[in-house]
């Protein structure tokens, strides 16, 4: 079913999550767009306590056949339990003033966007429309958040705790790990708190939303304490901040004991530098004003990123982190999966 | 002022290069301006551009000022090459590699006579030099100049070219009129000596001269040398002006410059004054002229004012004059006894527009008094015809001369002077030597008369009455260096069996010499009584010739046409020499009447034209006759300034410092007693009338050449003089490699093109530069 994947699919576009107005729905909206075209039965938690029967569908785990009904009925049904946390997972978002960046504002042109169809990486899944640059408005930090909250649902659903960590220089926001349903709400209301994220029509100026810059030592410093058991942190971030600093945070959490996931969120045009004229580049963090002709420094540019964001590849790749770079122009699937896949392996390693 | 009009110098078109070097503003402006146009841009990887930043930091501002300083020069160069540059370093052959200082600039400025015509106010001279002033002010930075006043002699005023303009401007504007002819040729050769001496190959010739039709400079023979003087350097002339009129005293010239005369005496003081006039001839005009003969202390003797007309279509006009003059000792008191005749015009022609330059009106010569001349008979006398009672030449001569057996008494003081005692110091106080004996010179005695006829002295010879060979002829041909031919013997006249004829007669019909043309009268009259039966055969060229045997009673017929008596100019004197001896059994001609006026007229005409030297010609020659030593120096009389002549003796040489350059009276003292000399304007360089023809064929001759007009119209005297000093082409190649240099560069420094869309151009720069300059594709993070 190519078409009915691909209309699905389309739920994990940012271009679909950007014109949907709150945090819940986009959840939702990716959840349900991830789920529904996978298979349901890994899904189910292991448990004791039973839940309800649902009707058996092809390719549904034959194990869980409820054979009294099927003798009795001579219909199929499958026995579901109650699950039971067998995961903590902390999503650790970073909120600092370069994560309000978007170029989707900038490159309107049609030169702008071959520039960007053609520079940018490549789609990833056939027949997307994809554009090769953001939505309109969508900044890192809502790719980010639409990243959080969807994470946090699958995770209820799934029964596993779920807290927050929202920092920047220091720890804005946090919230308690939880499994309980409406623990949903807290993280989306902790986000919202952390000012940093609002309704996509709206256009908040850099100034209003700087944060500090990111500093990923401390973060982790004040966020580990509250882990008492081994988890799985998702680290959410453009990352960018000094990679011994990086590699230090990472360090201790490996020395913790936890397993990770790095997602890096980048917005196109800070990986191509696709920019023409002379302007007076102005920095988020408050790093000051530089005059200059983007032509003649782009090469030293993508070196210098390119260089950084190798640096991070191998610090992730030293402690054994996954390390995902994600461009916001591209949809959430592709990271989605890589988590579901990291969850499914530590469960199965029996962490 | 002085630079930036030197600077303006170098360009056709200076205000293009001013509006050229403005406009190099504008890409500094356009440099600075962008500053403020930027568009702000808010960046979240502010990190990672710093640090490139860093790192790239001073390989863009390199870049950018690399880049500023090429699109300066391309605007620049756009300015400068629209503005016609021309290049002074350079030589017609190119660019020169020897670090040529520029063009030498030959201005030659003509201040002969003519150029003091008056016209529209001003003399042609004012206007050529404010030719040359526009000249100088033309010159660039690095040209040089030299001035050189054409005017015999010529002068080059400045030892060594030179850039200063205001030193060649004070030099131009001091240049004071002279008297005398251009010499045009001698300029130009001056000119090439100094190109070749200096190794000038990039020179510019501007020839400023009214170019008078008549000069002599358009008939002479150009040297070899200059021939291709138009191909070494380039030619600019001014235009010939128009015709105008002028009437001039061509010429002055006395009959006699010495008159013999007692002290409060009667003379006659004559001559011819000769007019000329140039421009239109065609219709006849009357001028007034004056003669005057007065002292040196400006006291009028005699005078007279005539009228001379001018036929329709006549030039030259001449006035002959007499006029007597009472002499008494107080005007004679401190004159030297020489006396100054002035011609002049005084006739308002000048009103008339009919006499544009009046610098030429007037001429001056000077007369000399003698109360007697100092002869010395060179005779033994001894008698030597053996007809008793027959005379002696000796006695015939001072029978004719001076008759009163007086010594200080009548016109001549006669002293006789063994031949054999001839030398320099006993004949130097005589006016003429009459040698009645030649055969008993010695060669010393030859030679010590010609240096006397050299001096201004007349040397008179007589064939001796003796049958000997004349050995002594040889002798004074080759003592004179006469071209004449003499005879080795007396021949003697030999009348046909049963002729009456018993001597042969002179040719009456020929015209007496100038010498003699007080006895023009009765010249033809007195000469048919005149025969011979014994001469020395003599041939002469023709115009030494006096008086001549008839030629149809020839009976020597080897001699083609015999002399009797001849005359020849040695040096500032004469040699008279007479081919038959004064003796009756030879001639008849002491018992004529002709014999008397003979003798007085020969000496005094001879003398009183070869006397002393006293009129030169302005800008002429330097040396004086022997007359003159011991001078010293010559003052200008009647002048407000002092003027002076000064004169150099060395040995029996005697010169002056420089060719007299202004016309007038000069005094001095020779030998404690006052002496006078005239200088006039040379007449030659009066023709006010341009040769334009005659200019351009001249000038043909040297190669090429252009009028000063055509160049000022083409934007100046000095612009585009030779090809090789257009550098407009040059500058357009190089702003068309500094424009593909710019395009290189930006596309190189990735500070201006699109790479996305690639040009010809920037394909194959890409190809020089490599893929590792192209843009990164895939985004390469």
């Amino acid at each position: 079913m190519p078409s009915s994947t691909a209309s699905f699919t389309s739920y994990l576009d940012p271009e679909t999550l950007a014109r949907v107005g709150s945090l819940e729905l986009r959840a939702r909206m990716i959840v349900d767009g991830l789920m529904t075209g996978m298979h349901r039965s890994p899904m189910q938690g292991f448990s004791v306590e039973f839940a309800q029967h649902r009707q058996y569908v092809p390719g549904d785990d034959p194990r869980f056949l409820d054979w009294k009904v099927m003798a009795k009925t001579d219909k199929l049904y499958l026995k579901q339990y109650v699950r039971e946390t067998n995961l903590d997972l902390m999503v650790l978002v970073d909120v600092s003033s370069s994560m309000d960046y978007t170029s989707g504002t900038r490159f309107t042109g049609s030169r702008a966007k071959a520039d960007l169809m053609n520079q940018g990486n490549p789609p990833s899944g056939a027949g997307r429309d994809f554009k090769g640059k953001p939505p309109a408005g969508w900044r890192k930090i809502d790719h980010a958040c639409a990243l959080v909250v969807a994470l946090a649902q699958l995770s209820l659903n799934q029964a596993d705790r779920v807290g927050l960590g929202v920092f920047a220089d220091e720890v804005k926001q946090s919230t308690r790990l939880s499994n309980n349903q409406n623990h949903w709400r807290d993280i989306t209301t902790a986000l919202v708190d952390a000012q940093m994220v609002g309704e996509p029509s709206e256009q908040k100026a850099s100034s209003e939303t700087i944060q500090g810059r990111t500093n990923l030592g401390t973060m982790f410093d004040q966020l580990l304490a509250q882990l008492r058991r081994k988890a799985l942190v998702v680290l959410i971030s453009d990352l960018f901040d000094d990679v011994a600093n990086i590699e230090r945070g990472l360090a201790r959490l490996r020395y913790r004991g936890h397993d990770a996931l790095v997602i890096q969120v980048m917005d196109p045009a800070e990986l191509n530098f696709p920019f023409r004229s002379v302007s007076e580049f102005r920095g988020l963090e408050g790093e000051g004003r530089l005059p200059l002709d983007p032509h003649a420094i782009r090469k030293a540019y993508l070196e210098v990123v390119e260089e950084h964001n190798r640096a991070v590849e191998r610090a992730c790749q030293k402690f054994q982190i996954d390390h995902i770079l994600l461009n916001t122009s591209e949809p959430l699937g592709p990271p989605l999966s890589h988590f579901l896949a990291k969850r499914t392996a530590m469960i199965n390693r029996g962490s | 002022m002085n630079t930036i009009a030197q600077a303006a110098g170098l360009f056709t078109a200076p205000a293009l290069a001013a509006i050229g070097a403005a406009a190099v503003a504008i890409p500094i402006i356009i440099h600075l301006m962008s500053r403020f146009r930027r568009r702000p841009e808010a960046w979240g990887a502010m990190r990672f551009l710093i640090e490139a930043y860093q790192k790239q930091r001073k390989r863009l501002q390199l870049e950018k000022l690399l880049l500023l300083l090429v699109r300066c020069m391309v605007v620049l160069l756009a300015g400068l090459a629209l503005a016609g540059p021309v290049l002074s370093g350079c030589s017609k052959s190119g660019l020169s590699l020897t670090g040529s200082s520029g063009r030498v600039v030959y201005l030659i400025i003509d201040d002969a006579l003519s150029s003091q015509t008056r016209e529209a106010g001003s003399t042609r001279l004012d206007q050529h030099k404010q030719q040359a002033l526009s000249v100088i002010d033309e010159m660039g930075a690095s040209d040089r100049a030299v001035i050189l006043r054409m005017a015999r002699p010529v002068v080059q005023v400045l030892d060594e070219p030179t850039s200063d303009s205001a030193k060649l401007k004070e030099a131009i504007e001091s240049i004071e009129p002279r008297f005398s002819r251009g010499e045009l040729i001698e300029s130009l050769a001056l000119v090439q000596s100094s190109m070749d001496a200096t190794g000038t190959d990039d020179a510019v010739i501007v020839l400023l001269s009214d170019f008078p039709s008549t000069s002599p400079y358009f008939e002479q023979q150009l040297p070899p040398e200059l021939e291709d003087l138009g191909e070494r350097a380039t030619i600019v002339t001014a235009q010939p002006p128009q015709g105008t009129d002028n009437i001039q005293v061509k010429a002055l010239s006395l009959r006699r410059q010495m008159v013999v005369a007692e002290s409060t005496g009667a003379t006659v003081v004559g001559g011819q004054v000769v007019l000329r006039r140039f421009g239109s001839i065609g219709q006849a005009r009357t001028v007034q002229l004056q003669v005057k003969v007065e002292t040196s202390s400006d006291q009028v003797l005699a005078e007279t004012t005539r009228e001379v007309r001018f036929g329709s279509g006549a030039r030259e006009q001449s006035a002959n004059f007499d006029l007597p003059v009472q002499l008494s000792s107080d005007a004679l008191i401190g004159s030297g006894r020489e006396l100054i005749v002035r011609a002049e015009l005084v006739a308002d022609a000048s009103d008339a527009g009919l006499d544009v330059l009046s610098a030429d009106d007037s001429a001056t010569a000077v007369v000399r008094l003698r109360d007697r001349l100092q002869v010395a008979l060179v005779d033994n006398e001894q008698d030597i015809n053996p007809n008793p009672g027959e005379l002696e030449p000796w006695q015939w001569v001072r029978a004719a001369l001076s008759p009163s057996g007086r010594a200080a008494s009548g016109s001549f003081e006669l002293s006789t002077m063994l031949p054999t005692a001839v030398n320099m110091e006993a004949i130097e106080s005589f006016d003429a030597a009459v040698v009645l004996r030649p055969d008993e010179l010695t060669l010393r005695g030859w030679e010590t008369l010609q240096a006397f006829a050299e001096g201004g002295g007349l040397v008179w010879v007589f064939t001796p009455a003796l049958d000997t060979e004349p050995d002594w002829a040889q002798t004074m041909t080759r003592s004179f260096e006469l071209p004449w031919t003499l005879g080795d013997a007396l021949v003697r006249y030999e009348p046909e069996v049963g002729s009456t004829k018993q001597s042969i007669s002179v040719d009456e019909t020929t015209a007496p010499p100038d010498a003699l043309q007080f006895l023009a009268a009765d010249w033809r009259e007195k000469l048919g009584w005149w025969s011979l039966q014994s001469w020395l055969p003599l041939s002469t060229d023709a115009e030494d010739q006096w008086v001549v045997l008839k030629t149809d009673d020839v009976l020597v017929p080897e001699v083609d046409k015999p002399v009797v008596l001849a005359q020849r100019g040695i040096g500032d004197g004469s040699l008279v020499f007479s081919a038959v001896p004064l003796d009756t059994r030879f001639t008849n001609l002491p018992i004529r009447a002709l014999f008397v006026p003979l003798m007085h007229d020969t000496l005094r005409g001879v003398l009183g034209n070869s006397t002393g030297q006293a009129s030169l010609i302005a800008g002429h020659e330097t040396s004086l006759n022997r007359t003159w030593r011991g001078v010293g120096e010559l003052d200008l009389l009647g002048s407000e300034k002092a003027i002076q002549l000064l004169v150099q003796s060395d040995g029996q040489d005697v010169s002056m410092r420089g060719p007299a350059d202004q016309p007038g009276v000069y005094q001095g003292t020779v030998g404690g007693s006052p002496r006078l000399l005239s200088v006039n304007a040379d007449s030659a360089a009066g023709d006010t009338v341009g040769g334009q023809g005659a200019l351009e064929l001249f000038l043909d001759e040297l190669g090429g050449w252009s009028y000063l007009s055509e160049r000022q119209q083409a934007g100046g005297v000095l612009a585009k003089t030779s090809l090789g000093r257009d550098l407009t082409m040059l500058l357009l190649w190089i702003l068309l490699g500094l424009v593909l240099l710019e395009t290189f560069l930006a596309r190189w420094f990735s500070h201006a093109t699109d790479h996305s869309t690639p040009t010809v151009i920037g394909r194959a720069l890409g190809a020089l530069r490599g893929s590792s300059a192209t843009p990164t594709a895939g985004g390469g993070v």
